[in-house]
């Protein structure tokens, strides 16, 4: 299997800093060729034809998020594109950022003009400096080149937390309130930023859109699996040979990325498991490597395409020691808006560390396994509702990975 | 109003279209579970205890601000969805500072040994919303006992720099009714949320003490807190110390605004309690002299006459008795300090009347009163030397045995022929509200229709005072 290059079709070719290198590459013309088109139907031919769903995380279908907000009658609409990159193991945001930022602008230009938005926002990760720059850099040049034709496009950087990569704590965030989220529906299609109709969309999705209008939705339609068509990126991590961002058409298989572009592990060990989707995700292992890289596959065998992070461990790794890592993580970026996510986040990890401090195994497992009921159960969102899923998946594959700890 | 139809627990109900699943449930007395909820202050879902299945939904729904749909199917009572409530409460009892399980009495702190009915009547542990508190009734509905987690409980000072209004971080569960109240009804805007995750923290302004705050000592945020986070400084040690010293004559003014919550405390049907009931277990305690506050309100209500009558038709006559006003007006509206006409509230009056009883002994005042302000007025201005609200009183008789419920009627022990109130129907006691907008009466000057407007809370001062004074000829305020 091949990479096949659509939404970074232009990384490594062009001068990132440069709108000339884009127009030259051919950019903006799909933004041309969009407000040539009546507006429903484009977004019924991206949503029919393209099938292009969310590369976000949760795969909801673009093209229907889209006519929703197209359908609500308000002057003011906004395109928010989330770039809060906050999943562990995921980098390809910042990837198509730093090697192509006028392409997530014109996507979220030509979804600017199917909604009749006058206002864009692009919400960076604080860390991503880098990409904070440039892209304030390429907004500037696609508005004096005429491209934004009176839509203002805002670059703003994140507030610092994970949390606010939810697409409704991110538009509380961007509101400047703290970061938590809030109730759904109504959904942001309706109620919005500032309570206005507002998409919200990953990097990723937006950066793919000028391809599918320029090369048409049945090009795109027609690329990898049939209900999760075109490409997707992953993030390679972990103990792999090589690691990095790959797009693969979605029918390619997992085996494909980890030993095809990873290399498989090193010599002379063995995969243990793999956390696809990032680190809300449970673990799966070797057995599964053939499994189709798109969404409805990775749900049939209890996995999740999520944001696109694949971590590959080798035997060296202790589950329960990479499982406290994780739980550790959530409770520090629970926002503490609810009671089961805010208390239960830390008395996840403090489960798993009386574990790896050889305490009552069963009796930490009943609780953890506890804690997983009411968190997945009750959480206000799906941070809280996640927390536990390494851990349990963890103790599921690798009951002796917590055994060892305790007899050492 | 469209109606919509759905199940709740198998029984086929009629809401209305925008409703909620714990109004349309509430409607047909069907019990839901709530705690961070609050009756007139939109849902936060954040305690996650309304959470209900809804059929075809992954997870549960909090029930507060989930909207009923055609169809709908609902369980409330499922033993998952109980599992998930007792979890949570589990939690959220790990990280309370526990005073009120702790008996000293019986030297236990287990559920099954503590009977509620006797904890009701003891009060020698610590917390003041024992008895009341939402959080204990909850634990006892679902039998929350020995907690699966080590006890986080006291990780933060207790803030009694006001010493009237106090703050135990301790107990907080974060539900934000303080906030809320503060921020969204009164717009005093004082507390807020701050850190993250299990750091998570009311804080009052910038994270100062509560006496260098924003606070303007409204009281609010005590009576809307579901457990002992936020309270009023209690003197029921001090009180019934007095009542029974021989160096001390104490006089009480009692209202009868303490008789609604005495009910409510004592879970008796609206209306029980007569105020005759209560001048007789004042008595019961020690306290001889106890007045009515009627004639403190005539005497306040001529204060504001006088004002009114100098100055109608001549400027905007502004007035309030409240201290929470007037602390409101120099943070927020310096500029219309001067415009403003403070006249005595029914505290300040009694506080001079009662020289009257002065004999031989010292004299000690004591109002009692569910004007939510009182207790931080009597504190910051010495008025009075103590006031006591409702839930105190009632922690008083609880510890002293003085059911008002099973007294006799008795007479107040001095009246007064006071005449009608003037302005009755604009200077009257009038109760706090969550409403946005004030109330506006026409009262009748030499015959004439006069526009006037009430502020029930200071979000409605607010609106008042940034303009909205200019549309009326007399404008009350209060806190």
């Amino acid at each position: 299997m091949k990479e096949v290059r659509i939404t970074l079709r232009n990384a490594g070719k062009i001068n990132p800093e440069s709108i000339e290198d884009y127009i030259k590459a051919g950019g903006y013309e799909a933004l041309k060729k969009a407000k040539t088109i009546d507006r429903k139907a484009l977004i019924d031919d991206i949503e029919g034809a393209s099938k292009l769903r969310g590369r976000g995380g949760a795969g909801f279908k673009t093209g229907l998020k889209w006519s929703g907000a197209y359908g609500v009658d308000s002057d003011v609409k906004y395109v928010v594109c989330n770039a809060d990159e906050g999943e562990p193991g995921t980098f390809k945001d910042r990837t198509i950022i730093e090697n192509d930022p006028h392409t997530l602008i014109e996507g979220m230009l030509i979804c600017a003009y199917c909604i009749q938005a006058k206002e864009c926002f692009i919400y960076v990760r604080g860390e991503y400096t880098h990409c904070i720059e440039l892209l304030r850099k390429a907004a500037a040049d696609a508005e004096d080149k005429g491209f934004t034709d009176g839509v203002k496009v805002n670059v703003v950087g994140g507030a610092g937390s994970y949390v606010c990569g939810e697409e409704t704590t991110l538009l509380t965030s961007l509101e400047g309130y703290r970061g938590e989220p809030r109730l759904k529906p109504p959904f942001p299609t309706v109620a919005g930023y500032l309570g206005k109709p507002t998409v919200v969309n990953n990097v990723e999705t937006f950066a793919t859109v000028p391809v599918i209008v320029d090369k048409g939705s049945d090009w795109f339609g027609s690329i990898g699996a049939p209900e999760y068509p075109g490409t997707k990126l992953f993030s390679l991590s972990g103990d792999v040979k090589n690691k990095g961002v790959v797009e693969l058409p979605t029918d390619a298989t997992l085996r494909d990325l980890v030993e095809g572009f990873g290399g498989g592990v090193r010599e002379g060990h063995k995969i243990k498991a793999i956390q696809m989707g990032g680190g809300s995700c449970g673990f799966i292992t070797e057995k599964e490597l053939d499994t189709p890289l798109d969404f409805e596959s990775m749900r049939a065998i209890g996995a999740s395409l999520g944001s696109g992070a694949v971590l590959v461990l080798d035997e060296t790794h202790n589950m329960a020691e990479f499982v406290k890592g994780t739980s550790h993580f959530f409770a520090h970026e629970s926002c503490g808006k609810c009671s089961p996510c805010r208390e239960g986040t830390s008395r996840l990890e403090e489960a798993v560390e009386d574990i790896l401090n050889g305490g009552d195994l069963n009796k930490n497992v009943a609780l953890i396994n506890k804690l997983n009921d009411v968190m997945s159960m009750s959480c206000f969102c799906p941070l809280g509702q996640g927390a536990c899923t390494p851990v349990v998946s963890a103790l599921k594959l690798f009951p002796e990975d917590f055994k060892a700890k305790k007899e050492a | 109003m469209a109606e919509v139809k759905l199940t709740i627990n198998g029984k086929q109900i009629t809401a209305e279209k925008g409703q909620t699943i714990l109004q349309a449930a509430k409607a047909n007395n069907i019990y839901i579970p709530t705690l961070c909820h609050f009756e007139g202050i939109e849902g936060r879902a954040n305690c996650r205890i309304c959470v209900v299945e809804v059929e075809g939904m992954r997870t549960f729904q909090p029930a507060c601000v989930t909207k009923v749909s055609e169809g709908m199917a609902v369980n409330t009572e499922t033993e998952r969805v109980r599992a998930a409530r007792k979890a949570t409460l589990e939690l959220i009892m790990a990280h309370h500072a526990v005073d009120c399980h702790h008996c000293m009495r019986i030297g236990s702190s287990s559920e099954q040994s503590l009977d509620p009915k006797f904890c009701e009547m003891c009060f020698w542990c610590d917390c003041e919303r024992d008895g009341f508190c939402e959080l204990q009734t909850l634990n006892r509905e679902y039998h929350v006992d020995v907690l699966p987690y080590i006890q986080h409980e006291h990780d933060y000072e207790t803030d009694d720099s006001l010493d009237s209004v106090i703050r135990n971080p301790n107990k907080c569960i974060k539900c934000r009714r303080c906030v809320d109240v503060c921020g969204e009804v009164q717009t005093v805007h004082n507390l807020s949320m701050a850190n993250r995750g299990r750091d998570i923290m009311v804080v009052p302004e910038m994270g100062k003490p509560m006496a260098e705050s924003a606070c303007v000592r409204c009281g609010h945020c005590v009576d809307v807190c579901p457990v002992g986070a936020i309270y009023m400084k209690e003197h029921k040690d001090e009180v019934i110390y007095m009542a029974h010293s021989y160096e001390d004559d104490v006089v009480a003014q009692l209202s009868d605004d303490v008789l609604p919550e005495l009910d409510k405390l004592y879970k008796l049907e609206p209306g029980t309690i007569r105020i005759g009931q209560v001048v007789s277990a004042l008595h019961k305690i020690g306290i001889k002299n106890v007045v009515s506050d009627e004639h403190a309100a005539f005497l306040a209500a001529q204060q504001a006459a006088e004002v009114i009558d100098k100055k109608l038709g001549k400027e905007p006559v502004i007035i309030t008795d409240s201290s929470a006003v007037m602390n409101f007006v120099d943070r927020y509206f310096p500029e219309m300090k001067g415009q403003i006409s403070k006249y005595d509230s029914k505290q300040d009056v009694f506080g001079k009347l009662a020289e009257e009883f002065k004999g031989e002994k010292r004299l000690k005042t004591v109002n009692v009163t569910n004007v939510k302000e009182a207790g931080a007025e009597a504190k910051e201005t010495g008025n009075v030397d103590y006031a006591i609200n409702a839930r105190e009183l009632y922690r008083i008789f609880m510890r002293t045995g003085g059911a008002p419920a099973r007294k006799n009627v008795c007479a107040f022990d001095k009246s007064w022929n006071d005449g009608s109130l003037p302005y009755a129907q604009l200077l009257k006691s009038k109760a706090w509200n969550l409403e946005s907008d004030p109330e506006e009466l026409a009262v009748l000057v030499d015959g004439k229709p006069v526009k006037c407007a009430v502020a029930h809370n200071l979000g409605q001062v607010r609106k008042l005072l940034e303009g909205d004074y200019k549309k009326y000829d007399i404008v009350r305020l209060m806190a």
